[in-house]
Formats: C-alpha cells, structure tokens, sequence
C-alpha cells in the first residue's frame, strides 16, 4: 500500500492560481472570438456600403478670448496673429489659420480656421480597411497567445511541481506565442518598453524555470 | 556508479518487510523501493539514521564501495 504524500502548501496554492488563470483566459478566449467577428462584419459591412462617391470637406472654428496680461506684459496680443499651420494626421493634410483681435484694453481674442484636405469614400473606406485589418491581426495573434496562456494555467492547475518538463515546455510555448503580439504593437505603435521589457523578463522566468528543473530532478533522486 | 545499497541484504536478515520498514523510517515505499534497488542518487543522514535505527545496522552494512563493480 502507498503512502499519500499531501502536496506542498505552495504547490497547492499554483494550483489554485492555476484553474483561476484557467478560467480568466477562457473568458477572455470568447471575448477575443467576439471581437474578431464583429471586426469581420465591420469590414464587410464597410465594403458593401456604397461611399465611393462621398466627398468630404472638414473645417472647423474656434474663438478663445483671454486676458492679454496673463500672456504678455510687453505686448497686447499673442504673437498667433495670421499664421499658418501645416499638419497632417494620418495622412491627411489639415491647415489651421490664426489671427487675433482686440476686444478692449484687457481682453483679445484669437480665431483658429481648420480646414483639412477633402477626403473621399474610398480613401476613407481604405483608411478604415487598414485600421481594421491590423485589428483583425492582433485579435487572432492574442487569441493564439491566449490559447497557449490557457494550457500552460491547465498544467499548473494540476502540476505537483512547478519545475516540471511539461510545465517549462508550456511555458516556453506561451513566451514564443507572444511574439507575434510584439511584433505587431512594434508595427503600430513602435519600440515601447511596455512590450520588451514583459517579453525579456517571461524569457529570464523560462530560464530560472528551467534551473529550478534541474534542482528538482536533483531533489527527487534523493531519499 | 561504484556505490552499491546491500538493503535488501538486511531487511532479509531482519525479516522485515519493505512496508514495514517504510512506515518505520517514514519515507513512502516507492521511495524505499528506488533505494532498495539502488535506483536513487542521494541519501540523505536522517533517512540513513532512521533506517539503521530501524534495523539495528551500521551505515557500512547497507552501504558497499566496489570500484570494479562500476565498470
């Protein structure tokens, strides 16, 4: 007849944290697999839609009356009197044009004229296309990492040592199937911290895993 | 490896069995069983006083160096 051998308290407590993961990434699966759908439909709901003859002109006003003394002793007005700005936001040119004018002693006020570069249906059928398309990438590259996320939980939840070969295989799987993810958010939004720093700290865990490993199977050849 | 567990040796001699002796010495019986068969790689000096304890032996009973023996 065997001994039971009750597991240790903090193994336990992996194990717990374990089936908690388990379930916060199923959750977060189905959430994925709804966003990726209504991004499909988005984007066929978008090419259905007849815009290609739609022309769009943006421009905007805007007054903003201030106290000359609060900006300037020396002068009575900011020093925005007919100027012309040049900007271009995603790719669209937007010229802003400011002047000022007296109210009395005290008071002034500066206009700001927007306009931006007429837009059609299909370059913003395009823009949007793009958008989407990015958003349909990382939506399937999270889903894939979360699978991935969900089994390593799994073997944790059931693991008796957390320096196991299956659970550094899981492990491991899980740092590579976050790749994609970095590589897309390098894409969009650039190099950030945010995303390296996580990446290299997951592959130092793997490697202190893997240590721990071979202090195990020390530790278990030993009576 | 040139160390050689005469364990089974003396539980003979002592009519002991191994889930005898396990409960006794407090390790599981597949832990006792890998050590009977030479199958472990460390034994630590609690577990080498509680079995000696248990079957009235010194550490030199259970244990053999034999050089030859591990080629």
């Amino acid at each position: 007849m065997e001994n039971t051998i009750e597991k240790n308290k903090n193994v336990r407590n992996i194990n717990r944290i374990g089936k908690i993961m388990k379930i916060i990434l199923r959750i977060s699966q189905v959430f994925m697999v709804i966003g990726f759908i209504a991004v499909a439909a988005g984007m066929i709901i978008l090419m259905a839609v007849p815009i290609d003859d739609i022309r769009i002109r943006p421009s905007f006003h805007l007054d903003v009356d201030y106290n000359t003394e609060d900006f300037n002793s020396s002068s009575s007005d900011l020093k925005l009197n007919n100027k012309k700005y040049d900007f271009d936001i995603e790719g669209f040119a937007v010229d802003l044009y400011t002047k000022t004018h007296k109210i009395d002693n005290k008071m002034s006020t500066l206009s700001v004229d927007g306009d931006g570069e007429e837009i059609t249906g299909s370059e913003i059928r395009l823009f949007v296309m793009k958008k989407l398309i990015v958003a349909e990438l990382f939506l399937a590259a999270a889903f894939v990492a979360l699978t991935f996320g969900a089994k390593l939980a799994k073997a944790l939840q059931k693991c008796d040592t957390p320096f196991s070969d299956e659970i550094i295989m899981r492990l491991t799987r899980f740092g590579k199937s976050l790749i994609p993810l970095g590589i897309i958010s390098l894409f969009t939004s650039g190099i950030s911290t945010g995303i390296v720093i996580p990446l290299l700290m997951l592959f130092l865990f793997i490697s202190l895993f893997k240590y721990g490993a071979e202090l195990q199977k020390e530790a278990d050849g030993t009576v | 490896m040139a160390i050689i567990l005469r364990l089974d040796r003396v539980m003979a001699d002592r009519k002991m069995s191994l889930n005898e002796l396990s409960e006794q010495v407090g390790i599981s019986n597949v832990n006792l069983s890998k050590l009977k068969t030479g199958k472990v790689s460390a034994i630590r000096f609690s577990t080498l006083d509680a079995i000696c304890r248990t079957l009235d032996c010194q550490p030199g009973d259970i244990l053999e160096y034999s050089p030859t023996d591990s080629e």
